[in-house]
């Protein structure tokens, strides 16, 4: 019973919360209108996706924003304005960030550098290899394929919202129906039982920072795709926001424990919350506070409801 | 008589598993109280409710009159109850005299310490105790055994002790070392404390305690006056059975050898050399911490070694544990809370974690496959839960084994390790386990035990091989596979002939 | 500690003085005006806050956590420092009292979560974002009014070589020594960071312990703040982000490890002075600024790597 209130728990909050936004203001909860709030969820959501897979066996991952910054100012520079360069700047960004995400999984892994250290470090460099490249101002500008994608619709569907429902189904796939995904379950839960058991839990994790890498440059591309330019502060909150929406999503922090469809509606639910903070014309400084109540809020709930379901 | 300490009627349970039901007992000041009764008995638990650590579900506590439903770790504290577990509780990268007055130091106004008095207040205690203390300067970590036995024993002892409850204090220790702990619990003892001792070693219990309290299966079973009881009795007590029923009927026809190990050093051991026969129980016992572990650990390669391993002839070589899962070599682990289970996760995949890669197609998990191995596990051991789905932290203790044991087993091994196979076992379970494992011998698989209960050993194992230092002593065989026999071989004595 | 064990642990940091007297040296050869007077009282300004900061974060560190909201608390600091001018709220004391306020909350809010069982790096990312909120709210750009003598007195130099902000954080300094390696307190934080267990069941008071901690890293925020103060001489609310990382690296880099129970401040003292020496020294060798990051990354990353390699006694069981 307790599990059951505690999954859809965070359904019925998206739901209020989408309830209260009908009531403030009526035209926002037209379907065009949700479902742009819901388009612009979505690079969050992937690089949520990113970052609860790292989380699920027991690391986290830092260096979110940088990995954006780097994947928006390399698609910039390489498309620059010319539609043909999307299909390079797509390859060499996703390239980047499974390279970046396995550099991270190598420090981690296997010289022993604790994770918040090696991504917080990798985002400092990142950042400062992006600054010095670009220095202090990125040019270029995004035209074809991407910018379609983020911005176009399919009947009325955006086709970010095709593609992330694509993307996060793979991911299911992979997580439930997997070895793979048993694998990332197990380190996750106890790596040193999962090692003598025979799973080679320094491999799995690395792969895992990999494909976190992997899938916070599509979430850069989205984004670059999105706002079209280069932008240097673009994804400054993504770090934070990735951490409450698996937090949200009821992932324990430690590892082990994860569906990602409740991160992807705790993605939905924090911009969902964004919006409506947005309509009550609260500054961006309430945004924060709000956000950082929500992260201390939401922790605090799910540890009380896996004390008591634990004694 | 007036009491020291008086348990009423306790009851707990964890989820699943009823540790307590309804334990009596009654201290009195001076007095060494043995507490006994088999893995899973209760100990542990009771003994945690005494320390604070835990909250009964129902009963209560009477401490020299005071009654409290439960106590917490300060007011167990304040009381004079210490414990000293077999996991010893120091801090290990602290020194000794840092563990010695911890939570205890002398301060001044602002928190500030006193070193020159704190030291003086530890050599004053040792001498008034009789206790010699190790090198105070020395890290926890870096002493050997008996010395942060010592230590553990002197922290309890120095800071007001009126009850000191000692978990299994002589496991680790030689004949000699038990001697000096003896020594110590005398002094107390002339000095007014009550000491509660658990030990698994029932003679043990006759040189030292005054009065003997016995649970089995989490109930209260008698408590009478040591010189009252003999050791058959307390056998029965706490195992409900004679010994001949507890254990299958042992095998006398075994097969050619199946692992020959020659030179093998491993961590502690060293120049092992043993030869170990199909469809054979071999035990591999001797005090805790002589080398069994590592040797064992070597062997399926999550500790380096050197040596040669052959199995049916052919020679191993094995440096990680997937060598020895291709080799059809598989480990169950003493600790199963912490290098057994997953406990977070379902029952199914902790069950399939050895194995995934028989059990799906292309990576991709083969419904089918998967139930085929799950559902035989379960029912070759008797696991009852609710559901294959349900979390294995949802377990009592003893299915939790079982699907320790049955992780290992999926992999269909031709020779099977085990570490501590009941531990933390109830009475039924380790029936049920012990069936298990004598059934799959007599089909043809090998099987290794390492336990410190020399009672277990005795009962399962065709021949036990007994360590000490590091160093396999002997090898008993036969009629030689006696009670005696064991302990001489584990202090390293000559086998009376 | 007792006698003995203080001089391995000093022992352990002389590696690091020694790569501190290197760096000097280095600098010193390659570029003549580094070792003027002028730039070694730069320098310690740029130690100062840091230094402070750095000391707080070594307790939290010690404990297996971190403080990632030190950063927030010191631009909240100066965003309330520099209400100095609005209405009746001008006295500096005041203002002063409110930041110490407000920080102690923060530490508090920390310490309490922590102990309760939410993990460090999201509970001060919670706390982190909730005060950088109240710091915008409050100064939503760069600017506001300090109190003059506020601000004069915590950038004073005098005697030609010394400092109030120097003088701040040495104290400062030498008193969170003296907490640490002499106190009861110290040593429950010693042992909560080794073994959370086996100290609560010796009789360590747990709680306090962790939530003291906290507060001392908050407080420490607040006096780093003040001291920026004395640099920037007004509000900024996104001012103090640097101080996160900047602190986190000064404890790791001086030897402190993760694992929790081990390092120290003499350690945290090192580290602090080689990051903060760091812009100072590639400011010296012309090192394109932003280049700069990338060096403090990879200094983190390698430093950590050395002292865990070559230092710490814990490993991840699975290694």
């Amino acid at each position: 019973m307790r599990s059951i209130l505690k999954n859809t728990i965070l359904y019925f909050l998206l739901l209020g919360i989408i309830v209260v936004i009908g009531i403030i203001s009526p035209q926002s909860v037209l379907p065009n209108q949700l479902m742009i709030v819901i388009a612009q969820s979505v690079p969050l959501i992937l690089a949520a996706a990113g970052q609860s897979i790292v989380i699920l066996v027991g690391g986290i991952d830092l260096s979110i924003y940088s990995v954006i910054m780097l994947t928006n100012v390399v698609s910039c520079s390489i498309i620059a304005g010319n539609p043909e360069n999307n299909l390079t700047a797509i390859v060499v960004c996703l390239l980047l960030g499974v390279l970046v995400g396995l550099i991270n999984g190598l420090g981690i892994n296997y010289a022993g550098i604790p994770d918040f250290v090696m991504t917080l470090g990798m985002s400092v460099i990142l950042q400062g290899i992006v600054y010095t490249y670009s220095k202090g101002s990125p040019i270029g500008s995004i035209r074809g394929f991407l910018a379609t994608l983020s911005n176009g619709k399919l009947w009325s569907i955006p086709y970010s919202v095709i593609f992330v429902s694509v993307v996060v189904g793979l991911l299911m796939f992979m997580l439930y129906k997997t070895t793979f995904g048993k694998r990332l379950y197990a380190t996750g839960g106890n790596a040193v039982a999962s090692k003598i058991s025979g799973v080679k839990v320094k491999l799995i994790r690395t792969t895992a920072y990999a494909l976190c890498g992997l899938l916070t440059a599509m979430s850069g591309l989205m984004l670059s795709g999105f706002v079209r330019v280069a932008s240097l502060g673009l994804g400054s909150d993504y770090v934070m926001n990735s951490i409450a929406a698996t937090i949200l999503g009821g992932a324990a922090f430690s590892g082990g424990l994860l569906r990602l469809e409740n991160t992807v509606v705790g993605a939905l639910l924090l911009g969902f919350l964004m919006n409506l903070l947005t309509i009550l014309n609260v500054a961006q400084s309430g945004k924060y506070i709000m956000q950082g109540i929500v992260i201390v809020g939401i922790a605090y709930a799910y540890l009380i409801f896996r004390r008591s379901s634990n004694e | 008589m007036d009491k020291e300490l008086e348990v009423i009627d306790i009851h707990k349970s964890f989820g699943a598993t009823k540790a307590l039901r309804g334990v009596n007992i009654v201290l009195r000041p001076g007095e060494i109280h043995a507490l006994l009764g088999e893995n899973g008995a209760g100990k542990s638990t009771l003994v945690k409710i005494l320390a604070g650590v835990l909250k009964p579900d129902a009963g209560s506590i009477v401490i020299r009159g005071n009654a409290h439903d439960y106590l917490d770790v300060k007011k167990s504290f304040d009381y004079g109850i210490r414990t000293v577990y077999q996991e010893m509780d120091l801090i290990d990268d602290m020194t000794v005299i840092d563990n010695l007055m911890l939570a205890k130091e002398k301060t001044s106004t602002f928190g500030r310490m006193k070193y020159p008095q704190m030291l003086d207040e530890v050599n004053k205690m040792s001498k008034l105790r009789g206790v010699e203390l190790p090198d105070l300067d020395a890290r926890v970590s870096d002493l050997d055994i008996i010395h942060k036995q010592i230590t553990a024993i002197a922290r309890a002892v120095f800071s007001g002790c009126k009850i000191l409850i000692l978990d299994e204090p002589t496991a680790v220790l030689n004949e000699v070392e038990r001697d000096k702990l003896f020594k110590i619990m005398m002094t107390l003892k002339s000095q007014g404390s009550s000491i509660v001792f658990i030990s698994h070693r029932l003679e043990e219990v006759f040189m030292i305690t005054d009065v003997v309290t016995v649970l089995k299966d989490g109930a209260y079973v008698s408590t009478a006056c040591t010189s009252e009881m003999t050791e058959g009795k307390l056998v029965e007590l706490m195992s409900g059975r004679k010994l001949s029923d507890l254990y299958p009927q042992k095998n006398s026809e075994f097969g050619p050898p199946v692992l020959e190990i020659e030179g093998f050093s491993s961590g502690i051991a060293k120049e092992v050399n043993l030869e170990i026969r199909a469809k054979e129980i071999f035990g591999i016992g001797g005090l805790v911490g002589q080398g069994q572990e590592d040797l064992v650990k070597g062997l399926i390669g999550l500790v380096d070694h050197v040596g040669s391993v052959r199995k049916q002839g052919r020679s191993l070589k094995i440096r990680r544990i997937e060598d020895a899962f291709k080799n059809s070599i598989s480990y169950v682990s003493a600790d199963r809370k912490s290098e057994g289970l997953v406990l977070c996760r379902p029952i199914y995949e902790n069950i399939i974690l050895s194995v995934l890669g028989r059990v799906s197609r292309h990576g991709v998990l083969d419904r089918e496959l998967s139930s085929a191995v799950v559902n035989r596990m379960i029912r070759l051991l008797s696991i009852k839960s609710g559901s294959e789905k349900d979390p294995v932290s949802s377990l009592s203790g003893g299915n939790q084994q079982k699907v320790s044991l049955s992780k290992s087993l999926a992999l269909n091994p031709e020779i099977l390790i085990l570490h501590e196979p009941t531990r933390g076992v109830d009475i039924q379970t380790r029936f049920e386990i012990y069936k298990v494992l004598r059934s799959l011998v007599n089909e043809g698989m090998t099987i290794i035990v390492i336990s410190s209960e020399a009672v277990e050993l005795l009962g399962l194992c065709d021949r036990i091989a007994v360590m000490y230092e590091g160093q396999v002593k002997g090898v008993l065989e036969g009629d030689k596979v006696t009670e005696e026999n064991l302990i001489a071989l584990a202090n390293d004595q000559e086998v009376p002939v | 500690m007792s006698y003995n064990s203080s001089f391995k642990y000093i022992k352990r940091s002389l590696p690091l003085f020694a790569v501190l007297v290197i760096m000097f040296a280095f600098t010193g050869i390659l570029s003549p005006t580094f070792l003027k007077v002028e730039n070694m009282m730069n320098i310690m300004l740029r130690l100062s806050p840091l230094l402070v900061a750095s000391c707080g974060q070594t307790f939290v560190i010690l404990l297996s956590g971190i403080d990632m909201s030190l950063g927030a608390v010191v631009s909240l600091t100066t965003s309330v420092i520099a209400l100095g001018s609005i209405g009746s709220i001008s006295s500096p004391i005041l203002l002063v009292f409110l930041s110490f306020a407000l920080g102690i909350g923060f530490g508090l809010l920390n310490g309490y979560f922590v102990y309760k069982g939410i993990a460090p790096i999201i509970m001060t990312i919670g706390t982190s974002v909730i005060a950088k909120g109240i710091a915008l709210i409050i100064r939503p750009i760069p600017g506001g009014m300090v109190s003059l003598e506020l601000a004069e007195f915590l950038g004073l130099e005098f005697g030609g070589i010394f400092s109030v902000p120097m003088i701040i954080s040495f104290s400062f300094f030498l008193f969170l020594m003296w907490i640490l390696h002499w106190t009861r307190f110290g040593r429950h934080l010693y042992a909560t960071g080794a073994n959370r267990d086996a100290a609560k069941r010796a009789g360590v008071e747990v709680k306090k312990t962790i939530i003291l901690a906290y507060v001392i890293s908050s407080i420490s925020a607040v006096v780093c703040g003040l001291l920026v103060v004395g640099q920037i001489w007004s509000g900024d609310a996104l001012i103090g982000e640097v101080y996160t990382m900047d602190s986190v690296t000064s404890v790791l880099v001086g030897g402190t490890t993760f694992t929790g129970g081990e390092g120290g401040l003499l350690g945290t003292f090192a580290g602090a002075f080689i990051i903060s020496m760091l812009s100072n020294i590639l400011n010296m060798l012309n090192v394109f600024s932003y280049f700069q990051y990338i060096i403090k990354g990879l200094i983190l990353i390698v430093s950590i790597f050395i002292s865990f390699r070559f230092f710490s006694r814990r490993r991840k069981v699975y290694e």
